[in-house]
């Protein structure tokens, strides 16, 4: 009875297609004049969105081009408000820049978002064409995270509009125009969000997506109907549930380390196991800061010298054996 | 994580645009179940994204917006059933009797089945049965949304599924 109600609410309303709205809403609230896209506000909404305890990178203002924070290294304290970087190339050398690059995963609720960081030789200094690149090309270094944009999706340039504010997404060659076969519409969103995700944490900056097939705008990608921009959709709806930050899959981690992630889990609760040939010989469990929506959690281990399997998941409340949101990392402890 | 969460960041306008690409679409098909038409259905949702932008300071979180847009948009389609008239102007009818007929006629129809059953239900039962089937939300989401008690979604949505499969009892039939 109720997959059928679910199914029928579903489809009562299912060839509902509202008009924009957009305009006219804004219209009624365009009294305020403050301008959208403030950089350094907008920097800080994509670190909220982004759980700001999994630790962000820092590009820092002045003359270093080395980012404050590596693969696998970043801290919480590090946690950096301020603006984007605005080095420019002075010499036309390439800047060496640490990038959060997100990917799909599976959990219980679908294909979700999990981030992982890269080290990038950029031509500018923000990096998000690289940070695109990654993303699409999908040679995620978790086995467990994929990329589903089509094999031969090209990124020509992702870069700051010159009028619009807006970040512009160039395709090079053919455009993913419609959705693959086989690709599902869910997935066919996240893999936009995907791309959303990552250009706006690597820009720092919380601002919607344009895309182009040249200097043609496209209004559908991978199927997806584009009226006008895309937007990140909410964390919670997002990003994966349950995520390590640090250490990065293949990390090699001193004998006693400290995890870092981020959790919307069950009264926040948050299990883990350190697995050695399938075995746990470490397990704890930690509380993440708030309940129900995401935030971050940490743990401290101790374990011998290894290779070693970390999982960490939520836990099954209903008692019924339903899949747990989980993340896992292969980590060496030396 | 609170440093990052609290203030404003986020200013009210970029919530709005944000917030409409990810889930205009949405409330208007929630308040379509909830009034029926589309129209009534699109201003509702309107008048929420509006009431969102000016209280933006205080929920100055998307999460916390979502959660008011949603309970918005269910208070302003009760309103918008008694001010309006909208289930005067559609009182359901009767369906056709249309064998053969093409699978888009079938659906529609049988959309507009359902839309009607709803309009024959109670405010509170086609309320908490479209939160629940709709929009997937808990028993406790529910009570917060509606601001009601647990124990009334509970008996609600038990009266109201009754009811509703009672209205409904040949298309449930088809769509096994």
């Amino acid at each position: 009875m109720t997959d059928e109600l679910q199914t029928l609410f579903h489809d009562a309303v299912a060839d509902v297609e509202p008009e924009l709205g957009l305009a006219e809403i804004q219209a009624r609230t365009s009294a305020s004049s403050s301008r959208r896209w403030l950089p350094a506000l907008a920097a800080a909404a994509v670190l909220a969105a982004a759980a700001a305890g999994g630790g962000f990178w820092l590009a820092q203002e002045g003359t270093t081009n080395t980012p404050v924070a590596t693969h696998g290294s970043h801290h919480p304290t590090s946690t950096g408000l301020g603006t984007p970087s605005s080095r420019s190339s002075d010499d036309g050398s390439s800047y060496p820049l640490t990038v959060p690059v997100y990917y799909l995963g599976s959990t219980p609720a679908g294909p979700r978002l999990f981030r992982e960081f890269y080290r990038v030789d950029s031509m500018d200094p923000v990096g998000m064409t690289e940070a695109a690149r990654l993303a699409v090309t999908g040679d995620a270094s978790d086995p467990d995270y994929t990329s589903l944009w089509p094999a031969g999706t090209r990124i020509g340039s992702v870069s700051k509009g010159a009028g619009s504010d807006l970040l512009e997404v160039r395709f090079a060659g053919t455009a993913p125009v419609s959705r693959p076969a086989g690709m599902t519409p869910r997935q066919a969103w996240m893999s936009l969000q995907q791309l959303a995700y990552t250009v706006e944490g690597t820009a720092q900056e919380s601002t919607p997506l344009v895309f182009f097939a040249g200097h043609q705008q496209l209004h559908r990608v991978l199927g997806v109907r584009i009226p006008s921009v895309l937007a990140r959709g909410t964390a919670t709806d997002t990003l994966a549930p349950m995520s390590i930050t640090d250490p990065a899959e293949g990390a090699t981690v001193g004998r006693t380390f400290t995890v870092h992630g981020q959790a919307a889990t069950f009264e926040a609760n948050v299990q883990w196991e350190l697995l050695r040939h399938g075995k746990a010989v470490r397990s704890g469990h930690t509380t993440a800061a708030e309940c129900c929506t995401l935030s971050p959690y940490s743990f401290t281990v101790h374990a011998a010298r290894g290779s070693y399997t970390l999982v960490v998941h939520g836990e099954d409340a209903s008692g019924m054996n339903r899949p747990v949101p989980r993340d896992s990392k292969e980590i060496t402890v030396r | 994580m609170l440093a990052a969460r609290s203030g404003a960041q986020l200013d009210a306008d970029t919530a709005v645009e944000q917030l409409h690409a990810g889930h205009y679409r949405q409330l208007v098909r929630l308040a379509v179940l909830l009034v029926r038409d589309k129209e009534t259905a699109e201003e509702v949702v309107q008048d929420a994204f509006v009431a969102m932008h000016a209280r933006w300071s205080r929920l100055h979180d998307p999460d916390n917006a979502v959660a008011y847009l949603r309970q918005t948009v269910v208070n302003r389609s009760r309103s918008a059933l008694r001010h309006r008239g909208v289930v005067e102007r559609h009182r359901p009818t009767s369906a056709p009797d249309a064998p053969g007929a093409d699978e888009a006629v079938l659906a529609a129809d049988r959309r507009r089945q359902v839309l009607d059953a709803l309009a024959r239900l109670s405010d509170r039962q086609r309320e908490v049965l479209t939160l629940r089937y709709f929009l997937d939300l808990s028993e406790h989401e529910i009570a917060t949304t509606l601001g009601i008690s647990p124990g009334s979604v509970k008996s609600h949505a038990s009266r109201g599924a009754a009811a509703l499969r009672q209205l409904l009892g040949p298309v449930l039939e088809e769509e096994r």
